[in-house]
């Protein structure tokens, strides 16, 4: 009798947990991603020949609890339809019991992979930003938080998409039940992604996990960073096998403080301020004279400082009070789109050389025009006086 | 505020400015001759201001206004220049066309940035 070998049997156990996909017009491409509760693949759409993303959950005979978990992950992205979130196509039960739902399938790379090899310029770097500011301010718009912004969760597709990625522990503000006592945040992704809007990883059932271990990193900061992977932060790491914890460096204080009722707006305006922090520097923040000596520019180069109103700008986001922080991310995107554009940021006040500064710089065609007619009229003058 | 609008106003401000920057000459510096030479400069102006903002509301192109604001700017200081030689006053030719043609660079880049397009028909 021959035994199978290893491959063999991990093949049949592969296909064994493949969905049965017999009713819909889905076949499977790939496996994009797993995780505690579920698998996302990449399947090839029959009827109009593109492929998709389809998350199921691993459970056949889930429990309500995770059905409705699922419902309500999928009821959230449904309502944010806005050019940088992955629309969800479709959702429903297979033949074997499992729920799934479809959505887009973004090509492209994370943000992670795409600093690890440049740091972008800070003017691209900023504008790149307001498209991530601005997709993350739709869904505050509709009440949403995200809650796990980190550039793994920063998908950069062709053509200058930017898609904010994983809503799986979004949470839908001024409801009356709070999901989170389920264990939304010890949820946090691994940070490689190459799939649409959500993956399935771990949402590990206990609420602290993720606290813990945050608060853990930071008092043991030698401790070892994931290699796994080529994509991972400083401060991502295995836990434990199959729970894999957020990037510390990303997480408001009081999301660190494990107290899902203290989530807001906020906490999202934290992470994009400690994100733009990484796309500047191309490291995680840290403390306050970091940020001080913060330089922008391509990775190797010197770079150059930080200009004071956008240090002022992130400190701002970052502040550890939620309280004086932006109220949501249309007003720090706001503030950053002054900043672009040469106006008086809200979190900076200039003294009154910076403010001729930056009106030289926002007025520099009509300065120069200016500063040339002057010249002209004193060349004139003593001209005449030959 | 509407490009010829605008322009009128830049065109009258910077057409009296231009016609003050007379008094560093010693031959114009009586207030006579200089109100002359002021009111005379802010007429220049605004003519120049009316056509910059008007041709603005055509032309979508910052570069283009430029070109346009310094050759109508220059055609007006050579007018004015002109003007003065057929007088049988001193000619200031340089004094007037050089520093002429600047405002009128200034006032085809400022009614084309800052000038509002009026919102187009339905």
């Amino acid at each position: 009798m021959k035994w199978l070998d290893d491959g063999q049997l991990a093949h049949l156990r592969n296909v064994a947990a493949e969905p049965a996909l017999d009713d819909l017009p889905y076949e499977i491409d790939e496996v994009l991603g797993a995780g505690g509760m579920g698998v996302v693949y990449c399947v090839r759409d029959r009827r109009l020949g593109r492929r998709i993303a389809l998350k199921v959950l691993n459970n056949p005979a889930p429990r309500a609890e995770d059905r409705s978990r699922m419902l309500r992950e999928a009821r959230i992205i449904a309502a944010l339809e806005h050019p940088g979130i992955v629309p969800l196509y479709d959702i429903g039960t297979l033949a074997d019991g499992r729920s799934y739902y479809t959505m887009q399938f973004v090509q492209g790379r994370t943000m992670t992979d795409v600093l690890a090899e440049q740091i972008m310029p800070l003017a691209e770097t900023l504008r790149l930003f307001l498209k991530i500011g601005e997709a993350v301010a739709f869904a505050h718009s509709r009440d949403v938080i995200h809650r796990d912004l980190k550039p793994a969760n920063i998908m950069l597709g062709s053509f200058g998409a930017v898609f904010v990625m994983d809503w799986g522990i979004a949470k839908l503000l001024g409801h009356g039940r709070d999901d989170d006592t389920d264990g939304d945040d010890s949820k946090h992704s691994d940070g490689d992604h190459s799939f649409a809007g959500d993956d399935s990883d771990d949402h590990v059932p206990q609420l602290h996990t993720a606290a813990l271990t945050a608060e853990a990193r930071d008092a043991h900061s030698d401790l070892p960073a994931r290699s796994d992977s080529s994509t991972s932060l400083p401060g991502e790491m295995l836990t434990k096998p199959g729970a894999v914890v957020g990037t510390p460096a990303f997480m408001a204080p009081e999301q660190r403080s494990g107290n899902p009722q203290a989530h807001s707006k906020q906490t999202d305006v934290f992470a994009l301020g400690s994100l733009l922090f990484f796309m500047i520097g191309g490291k995680p923040p840290g403390p306050e004279a970091e940020l001080r000596s913060l330089r922008s520019g391509e990775r190797g180069n010197k770079g150059t400082r930080v200009p004071r109103p956008l240090q002022a700008i992130m400190r701002k986001a970052m502040h550890r009070d939620a309280g004086q922080r932006y109220a949501d991310a249309g007003a720090l995107t706001m503030d950053i789109e002054r900043y672009l554009s040469n106006l008086p940021v809200t979190a900076y006040k200039e003294n009154i050389i910076e403010k001729a500064f930056r009106l030289i710089a926002r007025y520099r065609f009509v300065a120069f025009l200016l500063l040339a007619y002057v010249l002209v009229r004193i060349v004139m003058y003593y001209l005449t006086r030959l | 505020m509407s490009k010829p609008v605008l322009g009128i106003i830049l065109g009258i401000i910077f057409g009296a400015l231009d016609g003050l920057s007379a008094i560093f000459y010693p031959a114009t510096r009586q207030a006579d001759i200089l109100m002359g030479i002021v009111i005379g400069s802010s007429i220049k102006g605004f003519i120049v201001g009316i056509i910059v903002g008007f041709v603005a509301r055509k032309v979508q192109s910052q570069r283009a206004m430029i070109i346009i604001g310094f050759l109508v700017g220059l055609f007006f200081a050579f007018l004015t220049s002109l003007a003065q030689t057929m007088s049988d006053q001193p000619a200031y030719w340089l004094e007037i066309m050089v520093p002429g043609s600047i405002v009128g660079m200034i006032l085809g880049y400022a009614t084309q940035k800052y000038g509002a397009t009026p919102a187009e028909k339905q």
